[in-house]
């Protein structure tokens, strides 16, 4: 019998906050403590180890430590791009560390002549299991190469096969899913004996329709969204497999890293007065100490401001009382008095998902690729170029160009230059 | 220009003609009549003989010649004496624009058969949807017919035939010009699963079909979607008119859905007892569950015979396919193997959220920049039928009668038109008139056609495979049309092959 372990989505780099920062680590470092322990032969990490294709380096030193540490135990990683730690302009901190010798990327493949794509299957020397993949992509390209995908030769190949993939699975997409990309069930080889999922930040096992799809959710999270289902009870984690020539068993891992506190107050039909002292009154009953706060504020206020109701105070008087980090989130607070929230979403990423669908007519432009959706996404991609950070030491010059070749990348306009 | 004919009697919406020697005028038939102003179109719609002789001459002369008294008898200047007359309507009077004619043509004026020119007027719009060719009789003119799906789909289509008269190939037809415009989405009820081309040609064939176009089936082709439904996303609003319940039977539904939300159909077929809802109402619940969804429990696991319906997966088709109509795309639903109920509950679930979808966008004014969305329902009496809506309205009728005001439309298929209710046809602004040989069904068509077809049975009637009338408050005219054959059209257009680049 063998073991495997099935990560993803673990966002190395992701929050602002320095202390969510660490947990995020923190988890990738239990999980791999773990597998340590339960002797793995190999971690399959299916994309997003990573929140960036590159990442913050003191962070990312952290993590290649660890990775270090379970390669001298001879655990070998297997690993797919995501869908943010994939560049189509940069080297992704991914190639950096197959280049090192600490992963190996799974998705080796050529397009032949006919049009299909032909990967080619990646050995386990120990355990003989075959890999292969295909990575995930910011702009669902990914749902082309699976489009064109070889499947019968992958699916003549015999021996214990392992899929790995990043993307929504069609059939099991979570509703909050329902608008992006992803690609059916039909799409994928038959007769793996394991797809290893990511993308999905909750864990799932699905064999209703003759594949063993999983995924088993992020560790920590990236998002606020996360930690609220974090709060909320749900379970983080990863899989352990056990397998011969079939899988024997799959067992969650369940991996916590701090506890949580969630504050949710309704606020519709109250005024910001009665928000202000409500809430006051709420934080003086709860225990924040060595917890996670998380603070939800929603609702149409009959009057004041949203402005009104200090939430840095309540912030303070939390922190005060030893929370480990307090996060506010009043983004569907409105006023019927003042209409100051335009636009509302569930993370920053709907937000901005909405602004552009909101405002793509009204710029005038000829060119379609400018308008409607592929505006839309473009708009987005070029956002997520434009978000990147200086990197600590990189030159402001260097940052500058960096960004430019970039966004004219992504606008497609290099011939202009 | 060739003179077929000459008018020499008539009354508005019965002209009379007589046919020229040597020209043949057919049933339905588009004739020219030239003035210094402009032209008139007539439409021909019977045909009758003409003689200068007495009819009693006339039998005298045949019986001399079948008894064998009339060897070498022949008529003098025959083409004077026998002759066709055409009896036909003013469709269109052309001057500057194309206007319904409120004069008659000059008696004695010439007649000529339609050409391509006299049509120019019927121009291509900007969100075309194509029908075929315009046919004056059996000749056709290359002269395309389209609809304009922005305005033609949310005032709802009404393709009425029997069977074997090219429905199908109509509707692929249709289809396949939508389809890649992103103009409008068209949700498709698939009961027979002949659109797609899972065997043949198909609108998997069209060159956009990779963005515009999605199928979804319980057995999917490599590439396209499986249908499956999560249960929990199951309302019972969803049911209405589409499974007939009891009073009783509903508030049980009602009191299910109170306790459990959204797993209401697992807790019935669990058999949890609720408080006001009797065992036999459970009973009855937990059977119709399993015989009209094929939905039952089987070692404690909720099974569905038919695969739609599954408690895992597919918690997002519904929005999904939702999403890709409000985005334009052409979504095909295979029901072919899950029985009607199944087909229509799905149909209903879709429609339902997008009427709440559109409903939302009036209401804070954004409707006007959404693109239209249409649902193309075969065997339509199904759920628009009198006997269907006595019991209360479903989700499919409420479109019929209000979806225009929120762009959402029909394309109904069906066999039976006599069955829909008068109020429901009269809100069907487009009718696609194929061949028919029921005089019940033509009646029905003719009384609640756009333009005034009482004269046109017989031409309805002798409508042949792929012949149609297009009768619609959207065109100048009941257009008679040639529909391509749907495979010949695939032919026409060969795939390009985009080449794409690997990074692993």
């Amino acid at each position: 019998m063998y073991r495997f372990a099935h990560l993803s989505d673990i966002h190395i780099g992701a929050f602002r906050y320095p202390l969510l920062q660490k947990l995020v680590l923190k988890a990738f470092e239990k999980a791999i403590d773990v597998c340590i322990k339960m002797r793995v032969d190999f971690i399959v990490v299916s994309g997003d180890l990573f929140d960036s294709n590159i990442p913050d380096m003191t962070l990312a030193n952290s993590a290649v430590i660890k990775i270090r540490e379970a390669r001298d135990k001879a655990i070998r990683f297997y690993v797919v791009y995501g869908s943010h730690d994939f560049s189509p302009t940069q080297t992704s901190i991914v190639d950096l560390l197959e280049s090192a010798g600490l992963f190996k990327k799974v998705t080796k493949g050529k397009i032949k002549e006919e049009g299909k794509l032909e990967l080619e299957f990646h050995t386990d020397e120990w355990t003989k299991a075959k890999l292969c993949g295909i990575s995930g992509r910011r702009r669902g390209i990914e749902k082309e190469y699976f489009k064109i995908l070889n499947r019968e030769n992958l699916e003549r190949e015999d021996g214990f096969k392992i899929f790995v993939f990043h993307g929504p699975i069609s059939e099991y997409k979570p509703e909050y899913l329902a608008e992006a990309e992803s690609v059916p069930l039909s799409t994928l080889p038959k007769g793996f004996n394991y797809y290893a999922g990511g993308h999905i930040h909750e864990k799932f096992l699905g064999e209703e329709f003759g594949y063993n799809i999983a995924y088993p959710g992020t560790l920590f999270g990236a998002d606020y969204r996360d930690l609220e289902k974090n709060a909320k009870g749900q379970e983080r984690g990863f899989f352990i497999v056990t397998f011969s020539d079939k899988v024997e068993n799959i067992e969650f891992v369940p991996i916590s890293v701090c506890n949580y506190e969630m504050i949710e107050y309704d606020a519709n039909g109250k005024d910001a007065n009665s928000v202000q002292s409500d809430l006051l009154e709420i934080v003086s009953h709860v225990e924040p100490a060595d917890k996670l706060v998380l603070v939800k504020v929603a609702g149409e206020m009959s009057g004041g401001k949203t402005s009104d109701i200090d939430f840095q105070r309540i912030k303070r008087i939390l922190k005060d009382r030893k929370a480990l980090e307090v996060l506010l989130n009043y983004q569907r607070l409105t006023s019927k008095e003042y209409a100051a929230i335009k636009v509302a979403g569930k993370d920053i990423h709907e937000i901005e998902e909405r602004l552009f669908k909101e405002n793509i007519g009204i710029v005038k432009v000829s060119d379609p690729k400018l308008k409607s959706e592929s505006g839309i996404k473009l708009s987005r991609e070029l956002l997520n170029v434009l978000k990147e950070a200086k990197k600590e030491n990189e030159a402001k010059s260097s940052y500058e160009s960096r960004i430019v070749s970039q966004a004219i990348d992504t606008l497609g306009i290099k011939e202009v230059f | 220009m060739t003179v077929c004919g000459q008018i020499v009697d008539g009354q508005v919406g019965k002209i009379l003609i007589r046919e020229k020697s040597g020209e043949k005028i057919e049933l339905g038939d588009l004739l020219v009549i030239d003035n210094s102003k402009g032209y008139t179109i007539i439409q021909i719609y019977d045909l009758l003989y003409g003689s200068q002789i007495s009819k009693l001459a006339r039998e005298q002369i045949a019986g001399l010649k079948l008894e064998g008294l009339g060897t070498g008898l022949e008529f003098f200047e025959p083409q004077l004496r026998n002759y066709i007359l055409a009896q036909g309507k003013a469709v269109l009077h052309i001057t500057n624009k194309p206007q319904v004619p409120k004069t008659l043509p000059d008696l004695f004026g010439t007649v000529r058969h339609v050409e391509k020119k006299d049509l120019q007027f019927l121009s291509k719009p900007e969100t075309p949807i194509y029908l075929g060719k315009v046919r004056s009789g059996s000749k056709i003119i290359d002269v395309p017919v389209y609809l304009n799906a922005s305005e033609a789909l949310v005032h709802h289509i009404l393709i009425p035939s029997t069977t074997g008269r090219g429905k199908s190939n109509l509707v692929k037809v249709m289809l396949w010009s939508i389809l890649g415009q992103d103009k409008a989405g068209v949700l498709v009820l698939d009961a027979h699963d002949e659109y797609y081309g899972r065997t043949g040609k198909g609108l998997k064939d069209h060159p956009k079909a990779k963005d515009g176009l999605l199928y979804y089936s319980v057995n999917p082709l490599p590439g396209t979607n499986t249908l499956v439904i999560n249960l929990k996303t199951i309302l019972p609003d969803h049911l209405d008119g589409i499974i007939q319940l009891t009073e009783a039977q509903k508030q049980a539904v009602g009191r299910y859905y109170a306790e459990f939300e959204n797993e209401w159909i697992e807790n019935i077929l669990r058999g949890e007892r609720i408080e006001g809802v009797k065992n036999v109402t459970l009973g009855v619940l937990q059977r119709i569950i399993k015989t009209k969804l094929s939905v039952y429990l089987e070692d404690d696991k909720i099974v569905c015979k038919n695969r739609v319906f599954n408690n895992t997966a597919g918690k997002s088709t519904i929005m999904e396919i939702v999403n890709k109509l409000e985005k334009g795309k052409v979504v095909i639903i295979d029901t072919s193997k899950i029985g009607d109920e199944a087909e229509l509950l799905i149909g209903s679930m879709i429609a339902n959220d997008v009427f709440a979808k559109y409903q939302n966008f009036k209401a804070e004014g954004t409707l006007s920049e959404k693109l239209p969305i249409s649902i193309v329902i075969e065997e339509a009496p199904r759920v628009l039928a009198s006997e269907k809506l006595t019991v209360g309205d479903n989700i499919y009728s409420k479109i019929a009668r209000e979806g225009r005001k929120f762009k959402i439309g029909l394309v109904a298929v069906t066999q039976l038109t006599s069955v829909i209710p008068r109020d429901v046809l009269t809100n069907i602004n487009t009718k696609i008139i194929l061949g028919n040989e029921m005089a019940t069904e033509r009646h029905a068509i003719i009384d609640s056609a756009a333009q005034d077809l009482a004269d046109d049975d017989k031409t309805i009637a002798s409508l042949d495979k792929g012949e149609a009338i297009v009768t619609s408050v959207f065109t100048k005219f009941a257009i008679p049309i040639q529909i391509p054959l749907f495979d010949e059209l695939v032919e026409e257009q060969k795939r390009s092959k985009e080449q794409l680049e690997y990074t692993g």
